[in-house]
């Protein structure tokens, strides 16, 4: 076993044992922490594949931003000191048997995976990954993604809108309608 | 000759020119966004919205049936198929869906009339234009990123609405409740969108198709059918079949009304337009459908799906007494035939050309749902006032003698909903019925389409008791409350007469809106390009 | 991928880690000392002549002294938290040059160029632990991205109202201050072309210090950096005053404490190379740089000792500020961040970007930078003396009807 396989290996069994640990831990801060130990493991498989730029953005996207909120919403959330959301057995089952199923079918479709050799000279990296995104695909066959990067902004701004006029409705009187004190 | 980067970036170049209407509307939106914060004016954000909404018309109607012209003319002289190469695609269902969505936009303005005020008029109206944009958007995206997001589009201006008239705790759990299942809905189509693309290693939808089809000539990949599985249950939650209805029922009833009129036809009629489309059910692949009855079960499927659908929603409607509830389980009940059209048009074999495909009855149904369902929500947003608010269907009572006009046209989208003759819901249900009638009786599903029909049409007797029932209460009942001398708002009024029209005029004469379903679903044969395929 | 030699590496994380932690216990001392200089004492003074072995005694107290676990906490994410402190605390220093470094060659169109450029540059030495890392200021910002993690699990397991509140406080202000942080920096790498530092640092040399170009780029960097680290007038996790330390309330006076101050401390000498290399031009001074030759130990010397005089500049600024700023209330430091500094942030990304597009002479750019940063105050200046009138003239009313009622 060489250096490499080492590293692979350590780096593919965190990600796998947070894996579980989401999907077993009881508590839902638990489960987010795991989530957030199996995504670093992620991104250092991509790190580890020599695709810095993708480890990087995993990490900055989702490990610090995403999963931030998520911890931060679940610490604001729990009713009380480590709130435990038990499963039945029927859903350990039924789950289980279910994503036993998924995860047969994905091994098997992984090991017949038949990965093709580059043909091309060009180096691949961030330049082509960003003109893809923006502009003219380079090569027959790729599509370039402007229009959905527009829809994008468009749902963030949505989102943006939402969020400050959520925060802003708090301290708003919504006495023009009786029904507020309804429920 | 043009080579196939020249045509990929001829098309790149022209897409702009297909998403004109919807970027107007978006501008429009994000004006509406900006209004707010400047003149916070009811008046001036519907005016906006209306003038919005009036342009994009009036570029749909200028561009007319010169979008396809022009996205054929990019691919002339070249043996490559656009449709595997354009990420718009303006040919097929596109023109079709603009029309409706854009339509259902003034409708849903009017709607939103009496619940807006003055502080959140352009946050309502801007998220509800977006939403038009992207429903609009669906029947022209050809690409899996695009349609996610377009569908985006759709969900994400609707929590932020069913958020904005923020005011008890119903309101409160129908937004969150939808939030989450949305989200998650979200998230196993996205999970199936990335198994069809780790498949296939396009996103373009007509090229993953064709890759799709030609690889079942052979063999069933497994890892396809559980991608569509998670496609369908994602598209279930939105258009609301078995088992993916569980918000439906609290959403309609804690909802604000004008919100809950769009969510009853928006997500439907996008769940349905996008669900065609990843099936290949508009534009086949040459090799035939992806998904055949005779070698996977995902009609059978959608068979059970509708059945069950359809049946569930029926009986559980007998049961209840809040007006919006009951709507909710007929939207779920109408959601199962309208499957019957799509579980027809899968199981078709690709040399046969009936009468009526299917997709095309599903696509009348459509608009025949809308037109009575938002008309009846319009009804409803009309009575509702403070001093005799709309709940239950006790509070109709009286009706008859005290509004006799919008009495009226609630028994018209009533009878409509039932499926009386001479309206659109009688057309559509004639449609699809027949389409099931029509299909060939053929192995893998034999009478499974006749059974369907007749399941259907049982279903439909059922629907006529708690239909009927609110017609009874509106004309036979004494009142509960005093009649209200309160000022109403007309608008809902108004928009509740433009559907009764168009329910009786679709009803008495079908062929307006049959013609142009029919000649959008045109079953076109992708000449396709083997060159293309194979590389991708 | 250069090849793996297990000494070698053994001993850069030996060394990394000895010259980190010295640099830090030294840093506590220094603080120290300069808490007792600004409030006119003497500071620790008897371990050692004027104090210079307390470093050592208190890494021995802290190692020596007994490790309590508090029996109400999350065990395994209580341990967990000073080691995802640190551990990130050490990782982001990977990639900053502490010496003379050499620019990794540019993107080539072809796989053979490429390697033909990588071998040259293989043959040039970078006082970096992993030079040539093309994503270098992104991988900084994606490593201190977890950082919060540290604070937030700590606060979380702790099971303490202290604690939480302390890591809640902590995630809302890093996150929003990662904004700003980020998008100050953006007009830097436009036209430095390149976000590897040692491509930064050698755009500097040949073209100025972009303190000079973009000076409200780095107010807001500094600010935002301030606010990254906890530091004061930013330390509202940790106030003792209200929070009994925030988040490490549960954290007996251990080695476990140890790793979170030294994580501290050592966020603040990574960030003061930052700012050193992004803004003054790492090791680069104007030419003087070259007086002693372009190679050589000589040059080495000086290049070592002119961007560890910026760093120590830097990290003397932070011990300053503690003891000069009164801390933030909660709402004035979002308020800050969102109202002011994420717009000017804004702001200023569009005039780097008019004048990169128009290809405008740099000092355009100072001047716009300046005219932001004048206008933003004015602006600021308006309001807040609106706001006092409005609040004199509700307080007159009050009053009047006071009278009246009286």
């Amino acid at each position: 076993m060489t250096f490499h396989d080492a590293l692979f290996l350590i780096l593919a069994t965190a990600s796998a044992v947070s894996a579980l640990g989401v999907v077993v831990s009881s508590s839902i801060i638990r489960s987010a922490i795991w989530l957030l130990f199996m995504l670093m493991g992620v991104s250092g498989l991509y790190f580890f594949l020599g695709a810095e730029f993708l480890g990087a953005a995993q990490l900055i996207v989702y490990v610090g931003g995403t999963m931030v909120l998520v911890v931060f919403g679940g610490m604001l959330t729990t009713r009380g000191p480590f709130d435990h959301v038990p499963v039945g057995l029927v859903g350990w089952v039924l789950g289980g048997g279910l994503s036993l199923a998924l995860f047969a079918l994905l091994v098997q479709a992984s090991l017949s995976f038949v990965s093709h050799p580059r043909t091309d000279t060009a180096l691949p990296g961030t330049g082509p990954l960003g003109l893809t995104l923006l502009g003219v695909p380079e090569t027959p066959g790729q599509t370039a993604y402007l229009l959905p990067f527009e829809i994008v902004s468009i749902h963030l701004l949505v989102v943006l809108i939402a969020a400050a006029y959520l925060a802003r409705a708090k301290r708003r009187p919504t006495s023009t309608h009786p029904e507020a004190d309804h429920g | 000759m043009k080579s196939l980067a020249d045509v990929q970036n001829a098309l790149l170049a022209g897409a702009v020119h297909f998403v004109l209407p919807e970027v107007v509307l978006v501008g429009t939106a994000c004006l509406l966004f900006v209004l707010a914060v400047v003149y916070p004016r009811r008046t001036a954000a519907v005016g906006l919205a209306l003038i919005g909404l009036t342009w994009a018309v009036a570029l749909t109607y200028s561009v007319g049936s010169g979008e396809t012209t022009a996205f054929w003319a990019f691919v002339e002289g070249t043996p490559y198929s656009p449709h595997l190469l354009a990420a718009i695609d303006p040919t097929g269902l596109a023109a079709l869906i603009r029309w409706l969505a854009l339509a259902s936009g003034f409708i849903f303005v009017l709607l939103a009339w009496p619940e807006i005020q003055d502080h959140n008029a352009g946050e309502y109206l801007g998220c509800l234009l977006v939403m038009i944009a992207g429903s609009s958007l669906i029947g022209r995206v050809n690409d899996l990123v695009s349609l996610f997001l377009a569908l985006e589009m759709v969900s994400i201006p609707t929590y932020v609405l069913l958020y904005l008239p923020l005011r008890g705790r119903g309101e409160q759990e129908a937004a969150v409740k939808y939030f989450l299942l949305s989200i998650l809905s979200s998230g196993v189509l996205l999970f199936g969108f990335s198994y069809l693309y780790g498949l296939t290693g396009t996103t373009n939808l007509g090229a993953l198709l064709a890759v799709l089809s030609a690889a079942h000539q052979h063999a069933i990949t497994p890892m396809a059918l559980i991608a569509i599985l998670m496609v369908i249950a994602a598209f279930g939650f939105r258009i609301s079949a078995v088992p993916f209805q569980f918000y439906a029922p609290d959403v309609y009833q804690g909802g604000p009304t004008g919100v809950v009129a769009q969510i009853a036809f928006i997500p439907k009629f996008i769940g349905f337009v996008a669900l065609v489309r990843v099936l290949g059910l508009v534009i086949r692949p040459q090799d035939g459908l992806p998904f055949e009855a005779s070698t996977t079960l995902i009609p059978l499927v959608l068979w059970v799906m509708a059945i069950v659908t359809m049946t569930f929603g029926n009986v559980l409607a007998l049961l209840q007494d809040d007006l919006k509830r009951l709507l909710a389980y007929s939207g779920i009940a109408h959601s199962g035939y309208m499957l019957i059209g799509i579980v027809v048009a899968c199981g078709l074999p690709g040399n046969s050309t009936p009468a009526l495909s299917g997709v095309d009855a599903t696509l009348f149904y459509l608009i025949a749902y809308g037109l009575m369902t938002v008309g009846a929500f319009a009804l409803i947003l009309y009575w509702n006032s403070q001093e005799r608010p709309i709940r239950t269907i006790d509070n109709l009572g009286g009706l008859g003698e005290s509004h006799p006009l919008s009495a009226a046209l609630m028994t018209v989208f009533l009878f409509s909903l039932i499926g009386m003759p001479m309206t659109a819901g009688f057309a559509g249900k004639f449609m699809l019925f027949v389409s099931a009638f029509e299909a060939p009786v053929e192995p893998p599903m034999q009478n499974l389409y006749r059974i369907l029909a007749v399941v259907a049409a049982v279903n439909a007797a059922i629907g006529a008791v708690y239909y009927l029932r609110i017609v009874g209460v509106m004309y036979l009942r004494d009142p509960l409350h005093p009649v209200s001398s309160a000022r109403r708002a007309v608008l809902p009024l108004f928009a509740a007469c433009l559907c009764a029209i168009g329910t009786v005029a679709f009803g008495v004469y079908p062929r307006l809106i049959a013609d142009s379903t029919q000649q959008a679903t045109p079953l076109v044969e992708v000449p396709g390009n083997a060159a293309v395929v194979a590389r991708m | 991928m250069p090849e793996f030699n297990l000494i070698y590496t053994a001993l850069m994380i030996g060394g990394v880690i000895a010259f980190v932690m010295g640099t830090v216990a030294y840093l506590i001392l220094a603080e120290r000392k300069v808490a007792a200089w600004v409030q006119d004492r003497l500071g620790p003074n008897r371990v050692g002549p004027w104090g210079l072995l307390q470093p050592i005694a208190d890494g021995g107290k802290m190692f020596l002294k007994e490790d309590v676990i508090p029996s109400h906490v999350d065990k395994v994410f209580f341990i967990l938290a000073p080691i995802v402190a640190f551990s990130t605390a050490l990782l982001s220093i990977a990639v900053v040059p502490i010496g003379p470094s050499t620019p990794p060659p540019a993107p080539q169109a072809t796989v053979a160029e490429y390697e033909a450029a990588q071998a040259a540059y293989q043959e040039t030495f970078t006082f970096a632990i992993q030079p040539g890392l093309d994503i270098g200021i992104l991988y900084i910002f994606a490593i201190g991205s977890l950082a919060v993690y540290g604070v937030i699990l700590a606060g979380w397991s702790a099971n303490n109202k202290y604690s939480l509140i302390g890591s809640m406080r902590s995630s809302a202000q890093i996150i929003s201050y990662e904004i700003p942080l980020g998008m100050a920096i953006v007009g830097v790498l436009l036209f430095a072309g390149s976000l590897n530092l040692e491509t930064i640092t050698d755009w500097q040399s040949q073209h100025g210090w972009f303190i000079l170009f973009q000076p409200l780029a780095f107010l807001l960097f500094i600010t935002s950096v301030y606010a990254e680290t906890n530091r004061l007038p930013f330390d509202l996790p940790e106030a003792e005053q209200e929070l009994v330390g925030g988040y490490h309330t549960e954290y007996s006076n251990s080695m476990k404490l140890g790793l979170m101050l030294l994580a501290e401390y050592a966020h603040m000498i990574t960030t003061s190379f930052l700012m050193s290399i992004l803004f003054f031009g790492g090791w680069s001074l104007f030419g003087l740089e070259n007086i002693a030759g372009e190679t050589g130990i000589g040059a080495l010397l000086l290049r070592f000792g002119i961007l560890g005089a910026k760093v120590f500049g830097f990290v003397f600024l932070f011990l300053l500020v503690r003891w000069t700023i009164p801390r933030f209330r909660f709402d004035q430091l979002i308020g800050l961040a969102w109202k002011v500094m994420i717009p000017l942030a804004i702001l200023h990304l569009l005039a780097a970007l008019l004048v990169r597009h128009f290809e405008l002479p740099y000092f355009a750019l100072t001047a716009l930078s300046v005219l932001l940063f004048f206008i933003a105050g004015a602006a600021s200046v308006r309001t807040s003396s609106a706001q006092k009138t409005r609040r004199k003239q509700a307080r007159s009313a009050t009053r009047e009807h006071a009278t009246v009622g009286a």
